[in-house]
């Protein structure tokens, strides 16, 4: 016989399905994990927090590695992908051979193959024949739960198996993690991550990236937003988002729903989740209360009246009209700008502007907070806040994933194969008619199992006990010894 | 005669030392619980649970100190004690979550000190259950100590039962936590057994000095780095007693009092620790081992007098009163729960050392009475099979609610990224065994290495990883 040449190729291909290679593989990958955890990665990290936590030549140096975001650049998306190939070509490799013992296990056996078995047992026949004693143990062991199989027990041999299936469960995990893999490729390729903000009333045809920069994607239907609401605990702290939503597809509406945290609305494979839930810093509603001295020199008395952004306000008794000109919810002061800290009414500033009957007008600015900052109000009305109701804009976030399914369905097989691999034995006995060492008639009885071998070893020990008992008892059968 | 003389002696000897042991830490158990009845009156703290835990922490503690006594005196009685004290502490333990659970309305899965909370709790009823199976001795020497040390993290903890925010209404954040909790704690039944494991397989006891010292010295080491100045003054964070939180100056920095002396013991402990393992590796390597073990072992004992003097010495300054920070004009008291982490380390530091010395003096007795090394192995394996696919259904189950909840089934977050390392490391373990072939020593070192991977995911990545997700 030539030996045959390994080509490179050849070498390279036993290198790369080895398991060897897959050991190097996940030490890399998990270093890489490791250390994408200990830096800063810029998709999780907020504005210039990289900037500020790192000296600018680390941010050179582990920019030019990809160490920013580790697990999107091309080395380690490049390990994952020679990761799988591993995992594919190892099972590939393996594989043929462990189907071709699934399909056709070795079942006959003689006394030569029973003597080289793990786990071995010889039971006196005592006065039964050889073809009767196998039909009496044959049915003892149905009995008990383990059925040896018929065409089998023709040709001489008593051949017990249980679990097959348990030989291919690497193959299943295998299987299972590439199938996970390429679902996570799937939704890399073809799915989308964004967001949008809403306010009630508003509609939107497109989606926020959500890594910039980005182009908005677009949706081909319409989502619109009928309200927001938030639920509150009695100690003020949320306790739920929710969004009234709807779906418009060629002017038509085809769906409504009101999405919570935890809930979210899927329509054409793209889902929207109840994400955030903010003040967008416009107020909806202010509610003043308003004063003035009357010509004659009384007060009139306070009365109250509700300004909306857009909608000037008449104060029927001065004959005055007021409007909003401008709001700032958080002001602070810089200079002589004023400019907001957030969008929570905090600490608002209010320029209000009124057209008094005359035909006169002034701004009026309003810092309830901070009254003694007010410049000097020229209206002859005196303003005083009461109530702010600010508008609320829902966040929702957009996910499209497309190879979800089979990540999920991977999943499963994955928990199913790994419970086969590490509960499942794969366990064989046979019996044969021989001598025993003394030369006696008797049924060599033996047994191999995949794993747990105490076990095993106890319940083979009990079922040799039962068969034994079984033999001495049984009265010698003058009927045929074919099994029914 | 003499002979038969010192032998009976010896016997009556070590069947009463047992039942001294016994009785002190039952005197001491019962002592400290009257001790603390002023502090358990009251209605406060019971709702919560609070108090119930108090209870089983001290219990727990009782039970500790038997189980590691235990490794020294085989008595049935001292045996039985360290059991029946386990059980009650534990029905204590089991009370306090579910007063907790009825009085939050939602099961206590959402914070990190309801994760210690049921991760303790689990930790005890898998020992219960192996040891019920497995008959493993000395099981509880291990495992109790780690139960002890979560409590005693529990009580400088914030605990303040708060109502779930959106984001953790979901059932399948409950499932996952709840897998979380058990593959963990199954986890640590395999570290458990893999250091028995060792000292059945005759790993030296000086061998296991190197580690403890190593670990002692490691705690240390963080300590004195993070809080220990150059004139060896203690930095404690200044604590706000009517907001009951830390000072901070800016966002992650927090306010530091400085209390003078108090730095010595620790960095004396570092010194003794890190001259143990110095002396210890040396007798090795070097001639004249004999000398060199010795002195290693004696320096570890002063060590350990030295942890008892800083533990000591951090408490009394902690709880006496006010310090004065020159840069703020104003005086501030400090409170362990500012640095939960620092009773830890010390605890767990204790611990080790108190257990290395119990082992190296009854090392031989210790050895014999514990089952089969292949048994132990195999044990291994098991706990491991039972683990790995509930932490698999932990990640996928994990993975799930993000899904549901934010859309993205798999962020690449620190936590994430953490709990697939350890997915990897136990994978590559079964690997190994299964395809490989792997037993024995290799065997418990990965069991040993894998344990403190997963509590790295635990807490190391809440508190030391570049914070950015507020990960409970």
């Amino acid at each position: 016989m030539v030996a045959k040449q390994q080509t490179t190729l050849d070498r390279f291909l036993r290198f790369f399905s080895s398991l060897k290679c897959g050991l190097i593989l996940l030490g890399s990958l998990g270093t890489a994990v490791i250390i994408g955890t200990m830096i800063l990665q810029r998709p999780l990290a907020q504005e210039g927090q990289i900037e500020q936590v790192y000296a600018p030549q680390t941010i050179r140096l582990l920019n030019a590695l990809g160490l920013f975001d580790v697990f999107h650049t091309w080395w380690f998306i490049l390990l994952l992908g020679l990761l799988g190939a591993n995992i594919t070509l190892a099972s590939l490799e393996r594989f043929p051979q462990v189907w071709r013992l699934f399909v056709r296990p070795h079942m006959i056996a003689d006394e030569w193959f029973v003597r080289q078995l793990p786990f071995q047992k010889e039971i006196l026949l005592g006065f039964h024949a050889p073809a009767e004693a196998l039909s009496i143990a044959s049915r003892k062991l149905r009995d008990l739960g383990y059925p040896p199989k018929p065409k089998i027990l023709e040709r001489g041999t008593l051949y017990v198996e249980k679990h097959r299936t348990a030989r291919l469960a690497p193959y299943i995990v295998h299987t299972s993690l590439l199938i996970i893999f390429a679902g996570a490729i799937i939704d890399g390729l073809w799915g989308f991550k964004g967001f949008v903000t809403l306010t009630p009333g508003a509609r939107t045809q497109s989606v926020e990236p959500m890594t910039t920069p980005g182009a908005p994607r677009g949706l081909d239907f319409t989502l619109r937003c009928d309200g927001v609401g938030m639920e509150k605990y009695p100690d003020g702290s949320p306790k739920q988002y929710w969004s009234q939503l709807a779906v418009e597809e060629n002017g038509r509406e085809v769906v409504r729903k009101r999405i919570f945290v935890n809930d979210p609305l899927t329509y054409k494979g793209v889902r929207f989740f109840q994400a955030s839930y903010a003040p967008s810093g416009t107020p909806h509603k202010l509610v003043f209360e308003a004063s003035w001295a009357e010509p004659g020199g009384s007060m009139h008395p306070a009365m109250t009246f509700t300004l909306q952004p857009g909608k000037p306000a008449r104060l029927d008794d001065s004959g005055a009209l007021v409007e909003l000109a401008e709001f700032v919810p958080d002001f602070v002061l810089e200079g002589n700008q004023i400019s907001s800290r957030s969008d929570e009414p905090r600490n608002p500033a209010i320029q209000l502007g009124v057209t008094l009957p005359g035909g006169k007008q002034a701004g009026v600015w309003i810092f309830p907070k901070a009254p003694e900052m007010a410049p000097p109000n020229e209206s002859g009305i005196n303003f005083q806040l009461r109530d702010v109701e600010m508008e609320y804009t829902t966040g929702l976030q957009v996910a499209r994933e497309p190879g979800q399914n089979l990540i999920w369905g991977g999943c499963l097989l994955l928990t199913a194969g790994l419970m086969m691999a590490l509960y499942m034995s794969h366990i064989r006995m046979w019996g044969v008619v021989g001598r025993d060492r003394k030369g006696r008639p008797a049924l060599l009885l033996g047994g191999q199992p995949s794993k747990y071998r105490e076990s095993f070893e106890r319940r083979f020990n009990e079922l040799a006990g039962e068969l034994e008992a079984a033999l001495s008892t049984a009265q010698p059968d003058v009927a045929q010894a074919i099994p029914a | 005669m003499a002979k038969v003389l010192t032998a009976y002696i010896d016997e009556r000897r070590s069947s009463n030392t047992g039942t001294w042991i016994l009785l002190s830490v039952s005197v001491a158990v019962l002592v400290v619980m009257a001790v603390s009845v002023p502090h358990l009156i009251g209605r406060s703290g019971w709702a919560s649970g609070e108090k119930l835990l108090y209870l089983a922490l001290v219990g727990y503690l009782g039970a500790s100190a038997l189980h590691i006594s235990s490794l020294g005196v085989r008595q049935s009685n001292l045996l039985a004690g360290a059991e029946a004290l386990t059980r009650g502490s534990l029905l204590m333990h089991t009370a306090a979550i579910v007063t907790r659970w009825v009085t939050a309305g939602h099961a206590p899965l959402s914070g990190i000190y309801e994760m210690v909370l049921v991760f303790s709790w689990a930790v005890v009823v898998l020992h219960e259950v192996a040891e019920w199976k497995f008959e493993i001795p000395f099981l509880g020497a291990i495992t109790l100590p780690v139960a002890t040390l979560a409590i005693v993290l529990l009580q400088v903890l914030p605990g303040e039962i708060r109502p779930l925010v959106p984001a953790l209404q979901s059932t399948w954040l409950q499932i996952h936590v709840t897998l979380a909790m058990l593959s963990y704690a199954g986890f640590t039944i395999s570290f458990a057994l893999a250091l028995l494991f060792l000292i059945k397989d005759r790993v030296s006891a000086r061998t296991f000095l190197s580690w403890t010292s190593g670990l002692v010295a490691a705690i240390y080491g963080a300590i004195v780095l993070s809080s220990v100045d150059s004139n060896l003054a203690f930095l404690l964070p200044a604590w706000d007693a009517a907001a009951q939180e830390k000072v901070m100056l800016a966002p992650k920095e927090p306010l530091l009092v400085s209390i003078p002396v108090l730095g010595w013991p620790f960095a004396i402990v570092l010194g003794l620790a890190a001259a143990t393992l110095i002396f210890n590796l040396f007798s090795s390597y070097g001639e004249k081992a004999g000398q060199w073990e010795s002195w290693a072992k004696r320096l570890f004992l002063a060590s350990i007098f030295g942890q008892a003097l800083a533990f000591g010495l951090l408490l009394l300054k902690v709880h006496s009163g006010l310090y004065f920070v020159p840069q703020v004009g104003q005086s501030f008291g400090v409170h362990l729960a500012a640095s939960p982490f620092l009773l830890a380390g010390i605890v767990c530091a204790l611990f080790a050392s108190l257990a290395w010395e119990v082992v190296n003096g009854k090392y031989e007795t210790i050895a014999n009475f514990l089952p089969q090394r292949d048994t132990l192995d195999g044990l291994i394996y098991k706990t491991v099979a039972v683990s790995f696919p509930l932490l698999t259904l932990m990640i996928i189950a994990g993975a799930y609610w993000a899904n549901r909840t934010w859309g993205s089934y798999w962020s690449w977050d620190p936590k994430e990224d953490w709990a697939l390392i350890t997915w990897l490391t136990y994978a590559g373990y079964l690997h190994m065994r299964l395809t490989r072939g792997w037993r024995g020593r290799r065997s418990a070192y990965f069991a040993i290495i894998g344990f403190a991977v997963v509590m790295f995911t635990f807490f190391g990545v809440t508190y030391l990883l570049p914070g950015l997700h507020a990960y409970a």
